[in-house]
Parts: structure tokens; sequence; C-alpha cells
């Protein structure tokens, strides 16, 4: 990946990236390597040339079924280890990420006590912004503010149409659906994360911004004090 | 052949014109679908260059974001559903009825049908946009909620969703066509193993345009009275229903794009190899194998909108089994040029255009489809990369191999050979300078379908790379279309003869263009490359080829 993971997650998803990158850079010098010396190689050199005419080849056509195959299953394994460790360690690919039915009391208490957390930001997508709305009462349209190294949950609610909350550098994204309830955990050092909306939803789509700036704790502490005086 | 010249008054424009405009002949229709096609494909190419004029620096404001918004919209339809799927239809309704030694299609009536829906369909769906400025501004998935009337309350959006409603009706009605005419009207001799492969790939891609193309045309339909006499098929309830519904067309519209291009890399490379397809039953049954699996993968459009993570596994691992056959082909592809004498013309190496772009467009096919790297790269410009190497690296290379392989059958004349390969190379130059960096703008976080981005992102050079590279197709356009105004529009090409090429199959035994009624005889088949034969029994000898001129 090129944005640099800075969350477990991200890291995750990186590292698996890397294993596919070096099979898949394998695949593609063979394929293309075959390909160039079929064509330098074995081109027409005469018009009266007359090549052996050959059918197939039941060994060959035998092998290049089966080694594919078991190409796709180790790469099959290696994401769904990485699957497994997004939802044993990380935040993604858990099905409490997407409580469908926003009311739904049971699930939602599912979430709470699923992981630990340190702070919990309700955010509701429209179009075409993003709003937090902190413990404490207040509400910012711009980015958003989390102190560092502390594990932050996002109950994301959709108030038109579909959205998506994606920061690339945090790794993973997430659909916002409407009557629906999105959960987003992450934990991550100081520093600023660009994002935005990654599902198409309307005229001005590629304004809606997310960034999040990660400060230190006593950063956020004066930043939340502002905000309530306001 | 012996000819004798009886005077005939020669028609005037008018009832020349309607001579077309009533014509039931697979030939004539043929044609029309694929000259009109052509215009779809120059127009959806326009709406592409503005898009990356406006992409080609941060901040540019060449149209509006509302513009922008129909502009990718009406680019991504028109090119698949006015260009790729019915160029591809129009290539079968010329060939496939003389490759199986048939005089028409079964149903020549639906045949035009099909042909004047398809033209209504896209005077609709681009009228509303070109005329009234309101086309669907949805995007071509058109996701629920943003399609409903709320959301999207211009006409445009209904005037579209009925374009394209006309469409999949269009395109059923040819699927039947073609699976009911290749199931009853081969000629004698022509059994399952005998039926040339191009026509195996329509066979597959007509049945799954059957059974998927309903689906879409349902839903498009329940939107329609959603959006006009609130039904409520799709309510905020159920976010991903109409999801469901949209990708079990599209997923598989994918194969129904390429299939048929595959269908005529496996005739052409063969050709210019001069040897048999390699493993010609393999292909056949890898090609049943990708229609058969192209139905179980499309909820990988959708690993992260909600759905459960066990039933995401199921479909990770489909979406990855599917590269198996796909991988066979490519493989028997090379295998076919393997000590062959391969000729470098125009149609084997806009060949070999599709067998070194397609094999990157699969294999990011493969990561994308592991869940983890989905859940980074969706909706990026990864993924608009991705489906260019397998529509553009894909299906357009293959249409452009069948368009220099057969315009000689079909109009008599050669095209330039010189300019055809001044075509394929900035084809081929500019393809990989438009779509390889998109690659790297989906790493580094660029969504896909935004009107514009801010200059601190890193963004900036692959995109004005990426324009440049665009503007390198539009020339490459340009020298195939002076390639076939001189030699084919005003007739300077060589005399084609009925075999250009050395063919393998039983549309090469005719004159080119071949006579209305196709074959005055029925031809009966002995092989699987009937040519063969009919060309040593010409020359009295057994060596492949020799009766070709241009070669």
């Amino acid at each position: 990946m090129l944005v640099p993971p800075v969350s477990q997650d991200a890291q995750v998803i990186n590292n698996l990236y890397v294993v596919l990158y070096i099979f898949s850079a394998l695949v593609f010098l063979l394929v293309e390597g075959l390909l160039v010396v079929s064509v330098v190689k074995f081109r027409r050199r005469s018009a009266n040339d007359a090549p052996i005419q050959i059918h197939g080849h039941t060994g060959l056509e035998t092998m290049w079924t089966i080694l594919p195959m078991v190409l796709v299953a180790v790469i099959f394994l290696f994401s769904v280890n990485a699957m497994n460790q997004l939802q044993a360690t990380g935040t993604f690919n858990d099905p409490l990420n997407h409580v469908h039915g926003i009311n739904d009391q049971v699930a939602i208490k599912r979430v709470s006590e699923a992981k630990k957390v340190d702070i919990v930001i309700n955010v509701t997508a429209r179009q075409w912004m993003w709003q937090y709305k902190y413990a404490d009462g207040f509400v910012v349209n711009q980015d958003l503010v989390v102190p560092e190294n502390k594990t932050i949950r996002l109950d994301i609610v959709s108030a038109d149409v579909i959205h998506a909350w994606w920061i690339p550098a945090l790794g993973g994204m997430i659909y916002v659906n409407p009557g629906e309830m999105s959960h987003v955990w992450f934990n991550a050092p100081g520093g600023t994360y660009y994002g935005q909306c990654n599902v198409f939803c309307g005229l001005a789509h590629s304004q809606m911004l997310s960034n999040v700036k990660v400060v230190p704790q006593a950063e956020y502490d004066a930043w939340v004090a502002e905000q309530k005086t306001k | 052949m012996a000819s004798v010249s009886i005077p005939v008054a020669k028609p005037g424009l008018l009832s020349q014109m309607a001579g077309w405009m009533t014509t039931v002949d697979h030939k004539k229709i043929g044609i029309m679908y694929m000259v009109s096609t052509f215009f779809f494909f120059l127009l959806s190419g326009i709406f592409a260059l503005i898009i990356r004029l406006q992409l080609m620096a941060p901040g540019m404001q060449i149209v509006d974001q509302n513009v922008y918004n129909e502009l990718f919209t009406m680019h991504g339809t028109g090119m698949i559903f006015l260009f790729i799927i019915p160029m591809l239809v129009g290539m079968g309704n010329y060939i496939i009825p003389l490759q199986i030694g048939a005089r028409d299609m079964a149903f020549p009536r639906i045949n035009a049908l099909s042909f004047w829906m398809l033209i209504f369909a896209g005077v609709v769906m681009e009228g509303g946009f070109l005329l009234g400025g309101t086309a669907s501004g949805a995007a071509w998935t058109a996701y629920v909620p943003l399609s409903m009337k709320q959301f999207s309350p211009q006409s445009g959006m209904d005037i579209w969703l009925f374009g394209v409603v006309l469409l999949g009706i269009s395109s059923t009605l040819g699927a039947v066509n073609f699976l009911v005419t290749i199931y009853t009207m081969r000629a004698p001799g022509m059994t399952m193993w005998r039926i040339p492969i191009f026509t195996w790939t329509m066979i597959v891609t007509a049945a799954m345009v059957l059974l998927a193309t309903p689906v879409l045309t349902a839903a498009l339909i329940m939107l329609i009275t959603d959006r006009n006499f609130s039904t409520q098929f799709f309510t905020t309830a159920n976010p991903r229903l109409w999801q469901h519904m949209f990708w079990f067309y599209s997923h598989p519209a994918v194969y129904i794009m390429v299939l048929p291009a595959m269908g005529i890399l496996s005739e052409i490379i063969p050709v210019f190899s001069r040897k048999p397809l390699f493993g010609f039953k393999v292909m056949v049954v890898s090609t049943i194998l990708i229609g058969v699996l192209g139905f179980t993968t499309w909820v990988h459009h959708m690993f992260v909108s909600g759905v459960d993570p066990l039933v995401e596994r199921f479909f990770m691992f489909t979406t990855m089994v599917i590269a198996v056959p796909t991988g066979v082909k490519m493989f028997s592809w090379i295998a076919t040029m393997w000590k062959g004498s391969v000729s470098l013309k125009t149609p084997l190496l806009m060949c070999i255009g599709f067998l070194s772009t397609f094999v990157i467009g699969g294999i990011t096919g493969v990561i994308q489809g592991a869940i983890p790297i989905d859940m980074q790269v969706h909706n990026t410009y990864w993924v608009v990369a991705h489906f260019h190497y397998v529509l553009f690296g894909g299906s357009v290379f293959g249409i452009f191999a069948g368009l220099y392989f057969y315009l000689p059958k079909i109009t008599g004349r050669m095209l330039n050979d010189k300019l055809g390969k001044v075509h394929f190379a900035l084809m081929w130059i500019g393809f990989n300078l438009t779509f390889f960096p998109m690659h790297i703008l989906g790493l580094e976080g660029m969504p896909r379908r935004i009107a514009t981005y801010a200059a601190n992102r890193g963004w900036d050079l692959p995109n004005l790379i990426a324009t440049i590279g665009a503007f390198t197709i539009a020339v490459s356009v340009l020298v195939f279309m002076i390639n076939f105004i001189i030699n084919i529009m005003q007739k300077k090409g060589e005399i084609a003869g009925n075999d250009p090429w050395e063919g393998a199959t039983l549309e090469w035994a005719m004159s080119s263009p071949p006579p209305v009624y196709n074959f005055a005889r029925t031809p009966v088949v002995e092989s699987d490359r009937p040519m063969i034969e009919i060309r040593a029994k010409a020359s009295g000898s057994n060596a492949p080829g020799h009766t070709g001129s241009h070669n």
C-alpha cells in the first residue's frame, strides 16, 4: 500500500497486499515472458512455413489447471487468515460492523460490550458532510479530532443516501447505509489522516471530506474545553 | 466465378435507405449494429476525454460537477450498453450464420426488432442527456436510495432507466435468437465439437444474457415504479436489495462482454499461427465454466456493503476460482502460437494487445477478490484501472482484432496493415499510460467518481499521465478511422478475395462480401476446420495455407 499504514488494521491489510503482490508479480512475469518468447521466436520467417499441427496435450492442460487452483487456494487461505486477524485483533470484517436496524437494542448492547473503548463518537453522514457529536454534547462539522493512542469507536448513521467511511491510512472502509448503524474502531498515533466519502452520493460527493486529526491528550482536552464554550 | 451481367438500374438514395431500414438480412443488420455502435463508442469516448481533462490537474473546472457526474454515468453506460455488448452482438450477427452454414438467423424479424430497439434505446439514453442536460447523475450503478425521486428528482433519471429497460429487452430477444439459430440451423455434419469456437462463446454469452438480463430489467422496472408510483420495492429497510439485483446482472455482464472477444481471439490466433487452437475441447469447457461461475461471484461488489462475513468468504472463493478457467485460456492461446508460424499482421497484434493487458486485469481481479484488500481498494481508482484492463484491454482490443480480421470479409477490401500497426502501437501505449497509473492513484486513496481533487493529496502526476494517455488513445482511433475511410469507404484498399487470411471456418469459403443468400448450396461439414479440406481440394496439396494471397 502506498498510503503508509498507521493502525493495526491497515498493517494487516498491507501485509496481505505484499504477499499477493509477490504471487502476482511471478504470474505476470511468467505469462508475459511466454507471450514475448512465442511471438519473437516463432514469428513467421517464410510464406511457406508449415508448422506441425499440434491439437493439444493432456498433460500440459492438466498442469495449467491444477497449478492455478493450488495458487488460488493458497491465496484464499492467506486472505482468510488476514480476515481472522482483522476480526480478532482489529475492528473490521466483523458482523458487528453493521447493525441492521438502528433501534436494535440487543445488537447495540453487543457492540458496546464487544471491545473496550475509550471514546465513543456519534457520526452522521449526510449530503455532503460528516457531523461528529461528542459525548460532551457538542457537534463539529469540520475535521474529526481525537486523542492519540486511544481506542475510538465511531457509531455512524446516514441521514439520507449511502455513504462510505474510509481513512486510507487507518485501513478498511465501510458503507454507511440509511436505516443502519455502522461501527468503526481505531487506535492511531498522532497525525492528520486524509479521507473522504467513498460511495458516489450525489452532486457534491467529491467535497465530502472526512479528515481525522489525532492529537496528544493535553491538546485534545484543551480542544474539547474550547468546543464546550462555543 | 462465371458471371452474366444483367443491366440493373442503380437504386436511388431513398430506396437504398428504405432497403436498409426494412432489411431482415442478418448481414445488413450486423453492419448496422457495427456502424451505429461505433458512433456510440466515439460519443462515449468524447465523454471520457472531457472527464480526463477535468482530472488532468487538481481543482480543474472544465465542466461543473453536475455535468461531470452525468458524464461519467453516460460514459460508462454508453461504452457498456451501447458499444461493447451490441458491437459484439453485431459481429456475431454477421459472422455466426456464415460460420455455421446457415442462410440467416432463425428469427430474422426479431433480429431487426432487436436492432431497432437498441437504436431507439440509445437515442433515448443519450437524448435525455444531450438535449435536456438532465441525465442520470446517480452513476451507472444507480444505487438506491440515491436513485430515488427524493434524491434524484430529474426526469433524466427516468429517461435513462427507460432506455436501459429497452436495451435489456432488445438484448434478451437477441439471446433467444442466437441460441435457436445455433441449435437448429447448423450445416449437416457440424456436430457439437465442430461448432467454431467463436460460435461456442456466443452460445455461452447468449445463455448468460438470457438468465441475467431479465433480473436487471425487472429491477429497473421496479425502480421506475418506485420513483413514479410509490410502489416501495426498494425501501431503506433493505438497502442491499437493489445492489443484489443490480450485480446479479452486472457481474455476469463482464463475461457477456469478454467471452465473445475471447472467441474472436480463439479464431484469429490459430489462423495467424497456422496451427489449430490448442486444446479446443478444453477451451469450450473453460468458456462454459466461466459462464457458470460468472453467476456465483456478484457479492464481491458488496464486500463493504454490510453482508455477513461468512457469506462473503464463499463469494471470495468463487471470485478467485474463476481465474482458473481464465488462466487455462491464456495458456492455451500462448500454446497455440508456440512452435507455430506467427504472422504479425494487425489482427494478431490486437490479440497480443488483449493477452498482454488482460492478464493484468485478471491478476488485479484476484487481488481485490481478497476481502481485506477490497476493504482498501473498493470504489477507488484501483478498481477503475482493474475493469478497464478487463473491458478495454480485453473486450476493446478483441473488438478491434475482430474488425481488422472480418472487415475484409464484410466489405471486400483490405485495411492498410501499416496504418493498422500504427493504430495498434498508439492504442497499446495510450491504454497503458491511461490506466496503469490509476492503480497507483487507487492505492494512494483516490476515490472514483469525484469531480475534482485537492492539490495536497499527491495525485497530480498519475492523473496528468492518464490524461496524456487518453488523448493518445483518441489519436489511435482517428488513425483507424482514416484507414477505414480511405481503404474501405473510398475503396482504395486491396481487394480481399474470398480468403485473405487462410481462415479455418466456412465464412472464408464464400465471396467477400458474401452474396445475399449466403450459401447457394448448404455446405456439408467434415471437420472442425472445414476450410483446410476445401483449400486442400482446391490446390491438390495437403499443406495448410498456400491459397491466401496476402500472407
